[in-house]
């Protein structure tokens, strides 16, 4: 009689026999702080002013250590690898600073030195390669989490938070951006919990923008409701004194919160909803209208006065109104266009169902004549 | 240099990440991030008793010999992570630094900085010193035999996910007409071209 074969299960269900610490049998959960090993993976700092050559030499071993180490987690067995992410501190440390500190394409003057750049791309291939390990639920036949487990794991040990997956959409939605968009709509499927959690971050975003104009000094006491008018004489004097630092800091902050803000609605559209639920449209539209005219004349003016302003600022001041600008134009096609069109075409399918059933009715009273 | 970044603002007020205050802060050093990069690599394969043993059995010089080169090893390798380490950590040490300099003709910077990043600060004098021993043995055992014991195969055969993906290395792209203006339709000369 053939040998019966377990049903493989899924890793929140299944146990490991192992040996244990006295040379024993023993077995264990899958999924356990058990067979985490003491790594302590290294971060990503944020990247220095300036590159001098023992700066690069320490970095050249830095990335040495993160590569290795990425190298060594995706070779991991299933078990090994999800337990490693869910109980090793330093491991979310690591892939987190990356995320946050990785140099952006339009990040100004912040890339990585020729001798480093190699070894760079290559982590970055790598924390792109562990994210999209840890957003599929299933690897193998034997290798798999139920969907209500994973939902939960990736959710309550923020193996993936909305931010998270901003800063991957920013990073790694030029060319891998089919594959981000299968990952994030998985994501999102698996774990209702993170359209709420757009919601909440909505309301931050517009905050955000508040004290930006309030250190511009371009917030009113009474805030308006809709655009500003086109006449208002607000003109921020604040940005004629700051320092260049700060007023360069304040330009790359809103071209990168532009920025940030389509890269993830291009990879997750649905996530519009939220944006539009909470007004953003009008909102960013009265923050750009605000800020931008007064920050363009800022930087003429100050350039005119002989202030050394970065050169390429203004490109920043374009790259954040096309930003916003199509935020807003994805916003109004996912929320508004795209409904219309649908239910017309609903509608024409229901008219063409309509005419062929009475043109069929027509055909059978014509047959009965 | 902390760039400023939407994204810092939504992590520290979002509320919708992990509060990251409790985690270990990474002050690890470079070194002591070496030193435990040696050990695990040593419970993975590496270890002083295998490559002993590969140069005991496999080396043309006599017992003796290869019992004194062995002793001279593990003497140089106590000058590197210092008297005080225990048996273990000097192996762990000498087969770390036996990897580093076999197939080496001389010191050189980048020698010194991948121990010194291990072992914290060296004196070339005693890397040379390692080094001729290292060449000692090359010269009495067959590569291909050191080879194998320095990179243990397993672990290369073991397959790394996503090793057959597609990846691009594509950024956004962001064309930008910089000859856009920004004054509101108010003023003179308003050019807010929506034509993206």
């Amino acid at each position: 009689m053939p040998g019966y074969k377990d049903e493989p299960k899924p890793l929140n269900k299944r146990y490991i026999e192992c040996i244990g610490a006295g040379g024993g049998k023993m077995t264990r959960a899958a999924l356990d702080p058990f067979w985490v090993e003491t790594v302590e993976f290294l971060s990503f700092p944020p990247l220095p002013k300036e590159w001098d050559e023992a700066t690069v030499a320490e970095w050249e071993e830095r990335l040495h250590f993160i590569e290795e180490d990425l190298q060594w987690l995706l070779k991991l067995p299933h078990h090994k690898f999800w337990s490693q992410n869910v109980h090793d501190p330093s491991l979310q440390a690591s892939l987190d600073s990356y995320l946050k500190n990785a140099p952006r394409c339009y990040d100004r003057g912040a890339q990585m030195p020729a001798p480093l750049a190699e070894k760079q791309r290559s982590i970055h291939r790598l924390v792109f390669m562990t994210f999209l390990r840890l957003s599929t639920k299933k690897e193998s036949k034997e290798h798999f989490i139920s969907p209500a487990a994973f939902g939960e794991i990736i959710y309550n040990n923020f193996i993936f938070d909305v931010v998270k997956m901003m800063e991957l959409s920013i990073l790694y939605g030029g060319g891998n951006a089919e594959l981000l968009t299968k990952m994030v709509d998985n994501i999102f499927k698996q774990q209702p919990n993170y359209t709420s959690d757009v919601k909440l971050v909505v309301p931050t975003v517009l905050e955000v923008f508040e004290k930006v104009l309030e250190k511009c000094g371009l917030k009113t006491d009474s805030p308006k409701k809709g655009p500003t008018q086109l006449t208002d004489s607000r003109q921020g004097g604040e940005l004629l004194q700051m320092s260049v630092d700060e007023l360069t800091d304040v330009i790359s902050y809103i071209a990168d919160s532009a920025l940030s803000l389509k890269a993830f609605l291009d990879i997750y559209p649905p996530a519009s909803q939220a944006f539009y639920e909470q007004g953003f449209i009008q909102k960013v539209s009265s923050f750009c209208e605000t800020i931008l005219p007064p920050l363009s004349r800022a930087i003429k003016k100050r350039q005119s006065e002989g202030d050394c302003l970065p050169e390429d600022l203004r490109k920043y001041l374009i790259l954040t109104k096309v930003g916003f600008a199509k935020v807003c134009s994805l916003i109004i096609n996912t929320c508004c266009i795209q409904p219309v069109l649908e239910n017309s075409q609903l509608l024409m399918g229901r008219s063409f169902c309509y005419k062929t059933t009475r043109q069929e009715h027509q055909i059978e009273s014509i047959d009965e004549r | 240099m902390t760039l400023p970044r939407l994204t810092g603002s939504l992590r520290a007020f979002g509320g919708v990440t992990a509060n990251r205050e409790n985690d270990p802060e990474d002050d690890m050093n470079l070194v002591k991030k070496g030193r435990r990069q040696m050990m695990r690599k040593a419970e993975r394969g590496l270890s002083w008793k295998k490559l002993s043993e590969c140069i005991h059995k496999e080396s043309d010089l006599t017992a003796s010999e290869t019992t004194t080169i062995l002793k001279d090893i593990m003497h140089l390798a106590q000058g590197l992570v210092g008297e005080e380490s225990t048996s273990e950590v000097v192996e762990h040490a000498a087969c770390t630094a036996f990897s580093i300099l076999y197939n080496c003709d001389q010191v050189t910077h980048r020698e010194l900085r991948q121990i010194g990043s291990q072992f914290g600060s060296i004196s070339k004098p005693v890397v040379d010193d390692f080094l001729k021993v290292v060449m000692k043995i090359s010269s009495h055992v067959p590569e291909e035999v050191l080879s194998g014991a320095l990179n243990p195969a397993e672990e290369d055969a073991v397959k790394q996910f996503g090793d057959s993906f597609k990846f691009s290395f594509d950024s956004l792209l962001l064309d930008v007409d910089d000859t856009q203006e920004f004054e509101p339709i108010s003023d003179k000369a308003s050019v807010w071209s929506l034509d993206f």
